[in-house]
């Protein structure tokens, strides 16, 4: 049985400004008469990234924002193209991204669950399976049959969070707290998360609290700029990245 | 190269149970608390054709039991290139949540578009086919197994060139505007509506011979209206339009794929 594992080697990312332009007729008319060149550059969004990453590991990103780790994340989903480098991952990926997305608005419930479920990689008997159980942790109710677009932003992430929290994985990423509605459903969601990070043979969790690193990982990644400044044990790569936030003070 | 594109034709499967619900959604939304539902499918273009045939027939002195399918022929047709092109400009926009979320083969959610479009077709083809079982029951024969063929043809078609818009729209966003322009001067000098006598005799034979539409529309024509088979040129002309549209959408694919996320 293949090893689940991440290795990248020199890896840089580029965010594509062309995609950021400008194009209409009204600024090409203006450009003529503009004395500084507004071009935008290429962002450079992760430079030289080498390390590996093995199965059992459970690794904090830290780093202030814009330092890299969701686009680190996103980049190890997949989603961002790498511009050099090499970008090995081994085994399934369940990404907690972006929660609130993905959702057609005027299907039920339940129907995006079965919708998210398949993108998701599931086969309809699957999220069939599951989908008692999600309809369950949700606490949606007889909600789960209205049309998406009647629900709140918190009632969608509950939804959201429960569908993916419930599909399996070996790899799996998690970016920052989400606000998922009310107390009692966080305490529901922590629980959650903490089985999902026992069940998951890797763990990626960026976050800008170190308590909850310390908590749940022992391996530490600290980003700025792009770049991996410091790469240890969570205690050390907590203590860095208080250094990194003195120094930038001053 | 053959790996990568067989690689790539594996996720699209894969993913197939993705993409073809999300189809079943667009349908199931389009009639949606409709009375007559997915028989809209067939009563649109019968409604349409009733009326312009009924004019243009007298304008063009056509005969009404030939003239209404041949414009019913054109017009679902036409409508199911017209409507993938479009589509196909904002499939990559409307689908940026998903590209978000999960690294799918980006041509799925142009397919997920012609789907819809074209079961609504085949739809509309029952329409048709009633049609000339009714009115030209003197046409029933062999000549009809040809259809299937014409119809995966006209999928080719449509599927190539709405991914190949997906992936200009993102970028242009003035390509609708533009693609309207276009299909709109090409829909006037081909013969969806117009007879064909008219092209002849006014001395335009060119905008025959050379024009894919015509010989599309004649793999449909030519074994309901005529009673058989289409030519060996509209079968040439129409697989070697499929085969070119298909070579641009991999080329498209291959060179924006993935870069595609950060413009939606």
């Amino acid at each position: 049985m293949e090893q689940i594992g991440i290795r990248l080697k020199d890896v840089d990312l580029y965010y594509s400004s062309v995609a950021f332009k400008e194009r209409s007729l009204k600024a090409t008319v203006l450009s003529f008469w503009k004395k500084h060149n507004t071009d935008l550059q290429d962002i450079h969004a992760l430079k030289q990234i080498t390390l590996e990453i093995k199965q059992g590991e459970r690794v904090a990103l830290l780093g202030r924002n814009g330092a890299g780790k969701s686009t680190f994340l996103k980049m190890l989903a997949d989603l961002y193209p790498i511009r050099n480098g090499i970008r090995e991952v081994h085994g399934n990926i369940r990404p907690l991204l972006e929660l609130s997305l993905g959702f057609e608005s005027e299907a039920t419930g339940r129907e995006n669950i079965l919708y998210r479920g398949l993108m998701l990689g599931q086969s309809p008997k699957q999220v069939r399976e599951k989908t008692d159980e999600i309809i369950e942790f949700a606490e949606l109710g007889g909600f789960i049959d209205y049309p998406i677009k009647t629900y709140s932003s918190g009632m969608l992430v509950r939804l959201a969070f429960a569908i993916t929290s419930t599909l399996e994985g070996d790899i799996l990423l998690l970016d920052e707290v989400f606000g998922a509605g009310d107390y009692a459903f966080m305490q529901k969601a922590q629980k959650r998360i903490t089985d999902l990070i026992n069940q998951a043979k890797i763990v990626v969790y960026a976050t800008h609290d170190w308590g909850s690193a310390k908590a749940i990982c022992q391996r530490g990644l600290l980003f700025s700029h792009g770049r991996i400044v410091y790469d240890g044990p969570i205690d050390n790569t907590v203590e860095e990245y208080l250094k990194l936030l003195e120094a930038e003070k001053q | 190269m053959f790996y990568r594109m067989s690689q790539y034709l594996y996720r699209i499967y894969s993913s197939r149970y993705f993409w073809w619900n999300l189809t079943l959604a667009d349908l199931r939304f389009k009639y949606r608390r409709t009375y007559f539902g997915v028989l809209w499918s067939i009563i649109q273009p019968l409604a349409m054709t009733l009326l312009l045939s009924f004019v243009m027939g007298r304008m063009f002195k056509m005969p009404m039991h030939y003239f209404a399918p041949y414009i019913f022929s054109g017009m679902i047709i036409w409508e199911l290139v017209l409507a993938s092109a479009i589509a196909g400009c904002t499939t990559l926009v409307n689908a940026g949540c998903y590209i978000h979320l999960f690294n799918h083969p980006m041509i799925i959610y142009s397919l997920r578009s012609v789907l819809a479009l074209f079961i609504n077709f085949l739809y509309a083809m029952i329409g048709l086919l009633l049609w000339c079982f009714i009115a030209m029951p003197e046409n029933i024969g062999f000549p009809y197994i040809v259809l299937p063929f014409a119809c995966v043809l006209l999928f080719a078609w449509c599927w190539a060139g709405a991914s190949i818009c997906s992936f200009s729209g993102v970028r242009f966003h003035d390509l609708p505007q533009c693609l309207v322009l276009v299909l709109q001067a090409i829909w006037f000098i081909s013969p969806v509506y117009f007879p064909l006598d008219l092209f002849r005799e006014g001395r335009m034979t060119l905008l025959l011979d050379y024009n894919p539409i015509y010989h599309l529309l004649e793999l449909f024509r030519a074994p309901l209206l005529d009673g058989h088979f289409p030519s060996w040129e509209h079968w040439a002309w129409s697989i070697g339009t499929a085969v070119f549209l298909w070579i641009l959408a991999v080329v498209f694919i291959r060179g924006l794929e993935r870069k595609t996320i950060y413009y939606v």
